[in-house]
């Protein structure tokens, strides 16, 4: 066991040496006089101190004025050596009551991970500082096996979405639940769709600087305890707290600078344009013309005439001209380099009877787009009072403030980025300017007579129309505060009680301005409110029955109450231009919407451990939830697991195997179905809204003059089950060569059953979806952790971690007869999940093929369009690999971590519309090409079909067929789906970082403590053949669909520089 | 339950703010209800119905009929009749039977629970004007085991004989329900303010129409037609007409197209050739910027493009139309009806009485091709899925079809002669698709359907 905790505790441990005016050496043993290799020795308060060696010696120099040495060492208590004038000192470290790695696990309770019979992984304080992510989820990436998170896009404040082991829920959340000091937080993102701007998802209202510590919990033997809302698995946050003893100041800064990481490749070679009497002609904004399928730039010239689009005038062929050659121009010109800074301080301490710790963060970004920002305020205190010998009270408050200025973006004629790739290359959207300096100039996007200036005269807006005129801003407000108070009621028997709450408001702002002859402009503001209310109440009991064996158990129960309210006003018809508040509107429509939801839960869990080698965890929950009908609304959720230390038990003292574990745990996790589904045990009559058309807004009553009231389409049903999903997972822990390897297996296999979910019905049954139980998931997969250090000395050491996921999540079974249920997307490709696939799925249409997979091609040469849907592309990856890398020598440490997927599709619904519009380098490519296509042409009948192969060569573009024959424009807007899947294969340097101690002697006799100098990069380099914008990248935000691209704003690489000071 | 005395005690004891209420009260919306009177409903279903004879199925209509032009984006693949599964899918299942046909058996049901015959009569016109509507777009539909809940989850599609021969029942029930009924004021009926004599004028228009639709198949439907017609409208003052209005909530759903989808459909140059001379053009297209478009933007000139255009369930002009092809098969003289029915498109767009006179005097003899051609015309801006039913019975007006035709779906290339089915039935019940395609020939464009052969 010492020797797990000895290597375990070196993981995250960073050496540091320092240049001092004496050297303080010693050894450290157990009271079994074993050495202890890696212990912690430190000089209180200051950022100086090392580890002991594998004999268990140590050197360290320190300040001659430092009077005392702090050695701790996981599993045993921390003591102190008071400095004389002896340079040598042996210390007897005694065992502690903590033993181990501590993990808090479900119902915030500290156990020892090596007890534990199921996986779990701690991400360390300070790698979540490092990443220099403004999301605390992006701060997790690539760094827990089993654990997938996708950053929508790199705009400011953009959300991520977590998986843990996977997806499970087809209309519920599938986020793991964010857990801060025991108190569950919110972390839903709201308004993620297609079009709109980027919003964010909740959890990135917690400052990443206030962590102590982060624990994943993957399975429902972690999470039975949390019951239905854990049920996707847990993020386990702890604060900081502080000490006892002086004040503990830091302060840090930084600066960030970021710059887009990858676009699609756009032509430069083409104008504006489409062929005419089968020759390519140049047609201008004022046409309305789309597409860039005209004649070559450099067969152009300016005419000078007076031209509202351009100053130099119309475009016509060379030597008609005024000599002035046509020009491309690059409208990725547009991006700017973004810059964020943050500044964060804190001051910590206390006496035994009461500790503190305050902490104000401050982070204000500016995107990569002109004026897009994201700013984020947050104060947190947090008090522990010891009332008592029995009593403990302690107390969290959290204020938050956070929102910034969202771009519009997506499947949306006002997207940034669809107004940008679309547009031709022989139009300049700055106007002879670029970036913010375009932005800032009125005359870049508006012509004199108040009409846009882009390059389809309105019909998409420009980016820098739509930075100005189309405005969408978010305020969040919010307090997530708990209490607690802990009683010991007798030695081994205490009390606690935690209540937690999590309230936010979210005040939204949106524009569109008055677009002359096609838009009248309309605002939008919206305020959400949120409120959760969490209580417990426990009892702890815990007993050492004999020398061997120990017990403990934990008993208690739970509430939690959820209150959404969202009230929104839209007003249509804006009577003055650039004035975007609502008394601007003419014609207004209101709108309020509630979510309500009460859970109560009773559990209990014991622990049993016998002679340090075998132990043994049952936990048992009972829910109920206003979300299932009243008369069958409660559930069990239970699971045992077990490890059994065998090197321990067996004493195996092999030189090689230090250490080995087995576990093996299984539960079963009841569900509610999540908050998709309040009031979903009834049918109402709705305000009756008009829709049915796709292409149009939905309009609802009040309308015509009058209200309406219409039945609602989604069935409820008063017969509804809890969902249940059991999980095993077998898994080992070894530890090899003194604790300088480390590998951790784990294999888990999960059956999601009885899943809630809103089943689409035949719409000719008069629903369209029914709310039901239905299908089976499942998720299986390994998750497998490698860690190591190949070097270690005294002033070198080198510690790398591997964190590998390969895993599958299948839909075995959907509702009889039920082929597929969208997720997200469009009408023509969208994400799906179908019965016998992966968990999701790429939908749509694909080429007509034969049994043996030949594509047809008709007897034109073209290949045909299978008119029937299908699943085309898998957006899961087969599988993730983490790689990180920490270096330290002497007072540098360097950080490197690499991550990679392999493969998982992504529809690249961009390249196929700029491959329409000719606006892609493919389509300059490709222009000229006579192609035979691949496949087999029918010469039978359909009944009976004779296929021989394809010989017939056609012209990708021949422009006496007219642009609607061209290759990229027969198939329809965008192409078929098939055209545009691409594998999304990576591999990224994700995060690197180099951190630098200044010498402590700098700050001799001064009340400096330490100065510690960062400069980190976020993907600094990308390696994918994905042929868009960075494939980490969602349209659909933390959705439930992901794999779709689609004008979505690219991703950043960063810079930062950050200085932090303690004192 | 002994724990949630324990539970009550604690949060009693704490002052918690969660514990009030039953769980069952926590999980009731407070934003909805449960039930509402009639007049509640049929808003919603005159509005519905209004919307979806200006949504895609219509627009599509329109362009096939070459009347519209694709320019831009999905439009333009109509064009080639790129008219896959998930065209009319959203009209499908929200516009149509998760909609208006949702909407109208809800009224009429409470409404028969009622014993209310006004609502009941209303909702069966809604009912059998949509559902012969929708049979004319895609043939076999369900019918008899639709809107049934879970009763039937998969339902079974009726032919299109059976469709129509049940919508023409409905609108006698209709007719008989609204007879006995008196004049409902305050009612929510957005048309006609509660008159249900006009509603019975409007269910004769209506029964004319669909007796014209399959007359192909029953020539003794042209002389029912002709005394439906005469049963109904006798001016443009009793039209069927939603009042759409300006706030842009509740603007006719072309012209929101016109300005939702910027620039994606305009008007085709063949229709512009047809309409030479005739003094409606310039209330029916614009050219801006070399573009032929039916929707400007503040343009007032253009009657069908404005945000508060009407949109008729029925019209006088139309039943006049019937009147005169139904004469002409009969062999009487439809030229008065033919006269009438030209007269009172001219004041829809109000043409100018002299311009008007001189068009109707030049139109020459009432035969088939001439009444459809003028239909045709006359039809425009309110009633696309008309003209494509009466060029699917009569082939008039003679139309080439898409140079660009995709074979994909429309292997021989002609002009589309049916819609799909839709994608979401194919995922959902997709034994009932298979077997009402291969009732029909197939399941492409090219399929003529059962009433057009």
């Amino acid at each position: 066991m010492k020797k797990l905790s000895l290597l375990l505790s070196m993981m995250a441990f960073m050496v540091t040496f320092t240049m001092a005016q004496r050297t303080v050496t010693g050894s450290i043993v157990d009271s079994d006089g074993l050495t202890l290799i890696g212990a912690n020795v430190t000089v209180p308060n200051t950022t100086i101190g090392t580890i002991t060696d594998t004999d268990g010696n140590f050197s360290l120099s320190v300040p001659s004025d430092a009077m005392q040495l702090m050695i701790s060492y996981t599993g045993f208590e921390t003591a102190m050596i008071n400095l004389d004038s002896k340079s040598n000192y042996m210390l007897i470290l005694i065992e502690g009551q903590v033993l181990d790695e501590v993990v808090v696990t479900a119902g915030g309770l500290e156990k020892n991970k090596a007890r534990i019979g199921y996986a779990i992984q701690n991400v360390s304080a300070d790698e979540l500082v490092k990443s220099k992510e403004v999301n605390i989820v992006d701060a997790i990436n690539s760094k827990v096996a089993g654990v997938s998170v996708i950053s929508s896009s790199g705009s400011p404040g953009a959300s991520s979405s977590i998986r843990v082991r996977g997806s499970t829920s087809i209309n519920g959340t599938n986020s793991p639940l964010f857990v801060v000091d025991g108190v569950p937080i919110d972390n839903s993102e709201i308004g993620a769709g297609v079009g709109g701007v980027d919003q964010s998802n909740r959890a990135i209202d917690l400052n990443p600087n206030d962590v102590e510590s982060m624990t994943i919990l993957k399975g429902p033997s972690a999470t039975a305890l949390y019951g239905v809302r854990a049920a996707n698995g847990a993020v386990i946050i702890t604060t900081k707290k502080g000490q006892a003893g002086e004040p503990k100041v830091t302060v840090s800064a930084g600066y960030t600078f970021d710059r887009a990481n990858k676009f699609n490749e756009r032509q430069s070679t083409y104008a504006q344009g489409r062929p005419l009497s089968g020759v390519p002609t140049w047609r201008g904004p004022e046409t309305g013309e789309g597409f860039s399928w005209g004649p070559a730039i450099a067969d152009l010239e300016f005419d000078g005439s007076e031209y509202d689009f351009d100053s130099r005038g119309r475009l016509v062929a060379k030597g008609t001209g005024n000599g002035t050659s046509a020009q491309a121009y690059d409208p990725y010109d547009f991006f700017v380099t973004g810059k964020s800074y943050d500044l964060n301080a804190s001051v910590s301490g206390g006496t035994d009877a009461l500790s503190y710790y305050f902490s104000g963060g401050t982070l204000s970004s500016e995107g990569i787009v002109p004026n897009a920002t994201f700013a984020r305020n947050s104060f947190r205190m947090n008090l522990n009072s010891k009332v008592s010998d029995k009593l403990k009270v302690g107390m969290g408050l959290n204020f938050t403030q956070s929102g910034g200025v969202r771009i519009q973006r997506g499947s949306n004629v006002k997207g940034v980025m669809l107004g940008l790739l679309r547009n031709t290359p022989t139009f300049d959207i700055g106007n002879g300017l670029v970036g913010q300096e375009a932005a800032d100039l009125t005359s870049t996007y508006e012509l004199e007579n108040g009409n846009q200036r882009s390059y389809r005269s309105g019909i998409y807006d420009s980016p820098y129309w739509t930075v100005n005129k189309n405005p969408s801003t978010d305020d969040v407000n919010r307090v997530i505060g708990n209490i607690n108070l802990n009683y010991m009621i007798t030695n081994d028997l205490s009390a606690t009680y935690r209540a937690g709450l999590d309230n936010y408001s979210d005040r939204r702002n949106s524009a569109i301005d008055i677009n002359p002859g096609r838009d009248v402009g309309s605002v939008g503001q919206a305020v959400i409110t949120n409120r959760d209310i969490n209580q417990d109440f426990f009892l702890t009991y815990t007993k050492d029955v004999s020398s061997n064996f120990d017990l403990s158990a934990n008993a208690g129960f739970n509430t939690f109450d959820h209150r959404y309210i969202s009230q929104s006003v839209t007003g249509t018809t804006l009577s003055a231009p650039n004035f975007y508040h609502i008394s601007n509107a003419t014609d207004l429509v209101a709108s309020e919407g509630f979510g309500t939801k009460r859970l109560y839960g009773a559990y209990g869990t014991v622990d049993l451990a016998y002679n340090n080698y075998l132990f043994v965890n049952l936990t048992g929950r009972n829910d109920w939830s206003s979300i299932l009908p009243a008369d069958a609304n409660t559930f069990q959720s239970y699971s045992a697991s077990a490890g059994f230390a065998f090197t321990e038990a067996l004493d195996i003292n092999s030189s090689i195997l230090d250490y080995g574990k087995l576990r093996a745990s299984i539960g079963k996790v009841g569900n509610d179905g999540g908050d998709a589904f309040i009031y979903s045990t009834t049918n109402y009559l709705n305000q009756a809204s008009i829709s049915g058309d796709g292409f149009l807004d939905n309009n609802g009553f009040p309308n015509y003059g009058t209200n309406a009231f219409e039945r609602d389409i989604l069935l409820g049903n008063p017969t509804l089950r809890p969902e249940k999903t059991t999980t095993w997972e077998l898994g080992t822990v070894l530890k090899f060569y003194e604790g300088r390897l480390g590998l951790d297996v784990n294999y888990f296999n999960s059956k999601s059953e009885d899943q809630i979910i809103a089943v689409d019905l035949s719409a000719t049954t008069g629903f369209t979806n029914s709310v039901e139980n239905a299908g089976v998931i499942t998720n299986k997969g390994w998750e497998i952790t490698l860690d190591g250090t190949p070097v270690r000395n005294s002033n070198f050491s080198w510690d790398v971690a591997l964190n590998f996921t390969a895993m599958e999540s299948t839909v075995e079974s959907l509702k009889e007869g039920i082929d597929d249920i969208g997720l997200n997307g469009f009408t023509s490709t969208s994400v799906d999940v179908v019965p016998g696939q992966p968990f999701s799925v790429i939908y749509g249409n694909g080429f007509q093929r034969t049994d043996g997979g030949d594509v047809v091609v008709g007897a034109d040469g073209w290949p045909l369009v299978d008119p029937t849907k299908k699943a085309l592309g898998d957006p899961n990856p087969d599988w993730t690999l983490g790689f990180n890398n920490n270096l330290s020598f002497g007072n540098f440490s360097v950080g490197m971590l690499f991550d990679i997927r392999s493969g998982g599709d992504v529809w690249c619904g961009t390249c196929g519309i700029m491959n329409y519009f000719g606006t892609s380098q493919q389509s300059a490519d490709e222009r000229d090409d006579v192609v035979t296509f691949e496949g087999v042409v029918n010469t039978g009948t359909a009944d009976e079909p004779v296929y021989v192969e394809n010989t017939t060569a056609v012209s990708l573009a021949d422009p006496n067929g007219g642009v609607g024959s061209y290759y990229r424009v027969r198939y329809g807007f965008g192409g078929i789906s098939e055209m545009n899947i691409h594998d999304a294969s990576w591999v990224r340097l994700r995060n690197v970082s180099v951190g630098y101690d200044l010498p402590s002697t700098m700050f001799d006799n001064s009340f400096v403590g330490g100065i510690n100098i960062q400069l980190s990069a976020r993907n600094l380099w990308l390696s994918t053949d994905y042929p868009g914008v960075d494939p980490e990248t969602n349209l659909t935000g933390a959705s439930n669909g992901y794999g779709l691209d689609y004008f979505n704003m690219p991703n950043t690489k960063s810079y930062s520089a950050t200085v932090k000071l303690s004192f | 339950m002994k724990i949630f005395n324990y539970i009550f005690i604690v949060c009693l004891a704490i002052g918690a703010l969660s514990c009030t209420g039953t769980l069952e009260d926590v999980n009731t919306d407070p934003s909805r209800l449960s039930s509402v009177d009639l007049r509640l409903l049929l808003p919603e279903v005159e509005a519905q119905a209004a919307n979806n004879m200006g949504f895609n199925p219509a627009r599509v209509a329109g362009i096939i009929m070459q009347q519209y032009n694709g320019l831009d984006a999905q439009q333009l693949d109509y064009n080639k009749y790129i008219l896959g599964e998930d065209a009319m899918n959203n009209y499908w299942r929200t516009g149509l039977y998760s909609g208006v046909l949702k909407s109208a058996q809800v009224l009429e049901s409470q409404a028969t629970a009622e014993a209310n015959p006004f609502y009941s009569g209303v909702a069966k016109i809604y009912f059998a004007s949509q559902l012969a509507d929708a049979a004319s777009m895609f043939g076999d539909i369900p019918n008899t085991e639709a809107l049934k809940g879970l009763e039937f989850v998969k339902p079974r599609y009726d032919s299109q004989e059976s469709i129509y021969a049940a919508a023409l029942t409905m609108l006698d029930n209709a007719i008989s329900d609204l007879s006995a009924s008196g004049d409902v004021s305050g009612g929510g009926d957005i048309i006609y303010g509660g008159s249900a004599s006009s509603w019975v004028k409007a269910a004769n228009g209506l029964k004319a129409r669909y007796l014209m639709h399959t007359v192909k198949r029953n020539a003794g439907n042209a002389a029912l037609a002709i005394a439906a017609a005469d049963a109904s409208f006798a001016s443009n003052a009793e039209n069927a007409s939603f009042p759409f209005e300006t706030a842009q909530t509740g603007n006719n759903p072309l012209a929101a197209f016109g300005q939702e989808r910027p620039n994606t459909l305009g008007i085709n140059p063949n229709f512009v050739a047809m309409l030479e001379g005739d003094p409606r053009a310039s209330k029916y297209y614009v050219e801006v910027e070399g573009v032929l478009q039916y929707f400007d933007l503040g343009n007032s000139n253009l009657v069908w493009a404005q945000d508060d255009s009407p949109m008729p369930l029925i019209s006088y002009t139309e039943v006049m139309f019937i009147k005169a092809e139904a004469q002409s098969m009969t062999g009487a003289d439809a030229s008065a009806s033919l006269a009438a029915a030209v007269q009172s498109s001219m004041d829809l767009n109000g043409i100018a009485a002299e311009d008007a006179t001189a068009y109707v005097s030049g139109i020459g003899s009432a035969d088939i091709q001439t009444i459809m051609e003028e239909a045709y015309k006359a039809y425009f801006g309110f009633n696309f899925l008309q003209t494509w039913t009466n060029y699917r019975r009569t082939g008039f007006p003679a139309l080439t079809p898409s140079a660009d035709a995709s074979p994909s779906f429309n292997p021989s290339g002609v002009v589309p002669q049916r819609y799909l089915y839709v994608e979401s039935e194919t995922q959902t019940n997709s034994d009932n698709v298979a077997a009402a395609s291969a009732n029909q020939g197939g399941s492409l464009l090219d399929n003529t359907l059962w009433a057009f052969q």
